[in-house]
């Protein structure tokens, strides 16, 4: 029985393998022992590794600590925040974050703008320069 | 002569903003050299009017406005010192200017971060949202509420390989238990035949339960599987108190609970440009969801959400759960596909049954795994 399920079990029958009857007439011829020795023999060096590597697997699940507990059932499910408070705001004064292009006149109140270029062909080079100074530091378009 | 007219007119330095009155026509003296940004006009204004009384100033002939920043008093005449208010004299081509905007009081992005405010470390506040686990769940520990679930090796229509799995309430199961450990009878088995005290000797129950868990649920919220009032206990049968069901496949051992918690929310994002304060560093949240731990949730996850769906569904075979963990602008259906948030926990609690150590199933499986990996060594080594 043994001799006949564990060469299937280990695909011994493919191709290119030495199935396990032919292994065991060849060391049967080599040592004389009987089949019994053989399997005894066999149990008896396998059990301890199976049996290990089962212990091994249990350990793992002891240390695992994924085991539920009754904390479960009495620790409420929350959601905890912090918040932070900012200063007083002052937006007619500095205004709020825009970043995009847009024409001035579509605004009013505070405005800052980024790298700003004025050009008129009615101004003074250094009025253009004293516009585009007032933009970058913030003016009031009003 | 040139002609300028007066006013009194108050308004910032950095404005475009232009007298909208009449003011004050009169003609003055000009410097032969001035420059167009600064000059100096001088007035006679006689005993009608008081001089300095007047700030700003518009010259047509030179189109622009002017800020009055002095008025020098001389031998019976007022001389104006001005400077160019470019901004109002440009107003129009400033307005018709395209540009790259980076604030502004009128047109603003809320969702954009406003470092020009500073947080002032007094202004800490918390705020919480909870669930009592019974809500959720649906079982109290308190009043021993919840769902014991028994794998037990013997004979059912439900087995998962060798073990079937009951669910039960709490008094079910402690009526079992108590009714298969204080007495033997159940075993039928003669007196004359073997004696009761050597029969407690010879046939330990509690060997055939292969697994015992508590659940937080209430058991008739169960609805999966199908029911009974019977177990099938190794060979032996037991006729139970109550009701349990028996989890004939592993889809029936699915449960799933959700809600929903409100989010607290900063307490400044009433105010419309402050959108931004929902997220880091000025909101800052955390999730403690037991068995699956304490989580740190991503604020922007968060934001513009109104509430936060969890969802759990976990497997009253083997007592393992999973969380998803959604948010919502409104309340109703989530979905848990787009979880933000998913983490594995263990939701049943095992009860100790004489027998029970370990996790049979995993143990038989790793022994099997053993067996062949030690037999496939031997062969590979020549051992037999």
């Amino acid at each position: 029985m043994v001799r006949a399920g564990l060469p299937t079990l280990l695909g011994g029958d493919q191709e290119g393998y030495v199935t396990y009857e032919e292994s065991l007439n060849e060391y049967d011829k080599k040592q004389g022992n009987t089949l019994l020795d053989r399997v005894v023999g066999a149990v008896e060096k396998v059990l301890p590794n199976a049996v290990s590597a089962a212990k091994g697997a249990l350990a793992q699940l002891s240390y695992s600590g994924s085991t539920g507990n009754f904390t479960t059932a009495i620790e409420n499910i929350t959601l905890s925040a912090k918040f932070q408070r900012i200063v007083d705001q002052a937006p007619n004064k500095v205004g709020s974050p825009l970043y995009k292009n847009v024409y001035i006149n579509t605004l009013s109140g505070f405005v800052l703008c980024e790298k700003p270029v004025f050009q008129s062909s009615i101004a003074t080079a250094e009025e253009e320069s004293a516009i585009e100074e007032f933009m970058a530091k913030g003016f009031f378009y009003e | 002569m040139i002609q300028v007219t007066l006013w009194s007119f108050d308004k910032k330095k950095n404005s475009t903003k232009v007298p909208t009155s009449t003011g004050y026509n009169i003609g003055g003296e000009m410097k032969e050299n001035f420059a167009v940004t600064e000059l100096s006009i001088t007035f006679n204004f006689g005993k009608l009017n008081y001089a300095p009384t007047y700030n700003y100033m518009y010259i047509p002939s030179l189109r622009r406005f002017y800020f009055i920043i002095n008025w020098i008093y001389e031998a019976g005449l007022w001389t104006a010192v001005c400077a160019v208010d470019v901004l109002a004299t440009y107003k129009t081509e400033i307005g018709n200017s395209y540009q790259y905007v980076s604030r502004a009081n009128s047109n603003y992005d809320p969702n954009l971060v406003d470092t020009t405010y500073i947080t002032t470390p007094d202004g800490i506040l918390r705020q919480s949202a909870s669930i009592l686990p019974a809500n959720f769940f649906g079982g109290d520990i308190a009043s021993n509420q919840g769902t014991i679930v028994c794998g037990v090796v013997g004979a059912s229509s439900g087995n998962i390989g060798a073990v079937t799995y009951y669910a039960m309430s709490f008094s079910t199961f402690s009526y079992f238990m108590s009714n298969m450990l204080s007495s033997i009878s159940w075993a039928n088995i003669s007196a004359t035949e073997i004696s009761e005290e050597l029969q407690k000797a010879l046939i330990n129950p509690t060997q055939y339960i292969v697994s015992c868990q508590w659940f937080p649920v209430v058991f008739s919220s169960l609805s999966a599987g199908f029911s009974t009032t019977q177990l099938k206990l190794g060979w032996w049968t037991f006729t139970l108190y109550g009701t349990a069901r028996i989890l004939n496949t592993v889809g029936a051992a699915w449960v799933t609970r959700t809600q929903e918690l409100t989010i607290p929310k900063h307490p400044q994002i009433s105010n419309p440009r402050c959108s931004y304060l929902q997220c880091a560093p000025y909101s800052s949240y955390y999730l403690k969801f037991l068995p699956f731990g304490v989580f740190e949730i991503d604020s922007t996850e968060l934001y513009d959400m109104a509430y936060l769906g969890l969802d759990v569904s976990f497997n009253l075979m083997t007592g393992d759960g999973v969380l998803h963990v959604a948010a919502k602008p409104y309340t109703g259906v989530y979905n848990f596909e787009n979880a933000f948030l998913v983490a594995e926990g263990k939701v049943g609690v095992t009860i100790p049954v004489g027998q029970i150590s370990a996790d049979v199933g995993n143990f038989k499986q790793a022994l099997s795994l053993g067996v062949a990996t030690g037999v496939a060594q031997l062969i590979d080594g020549g051992g037999i």
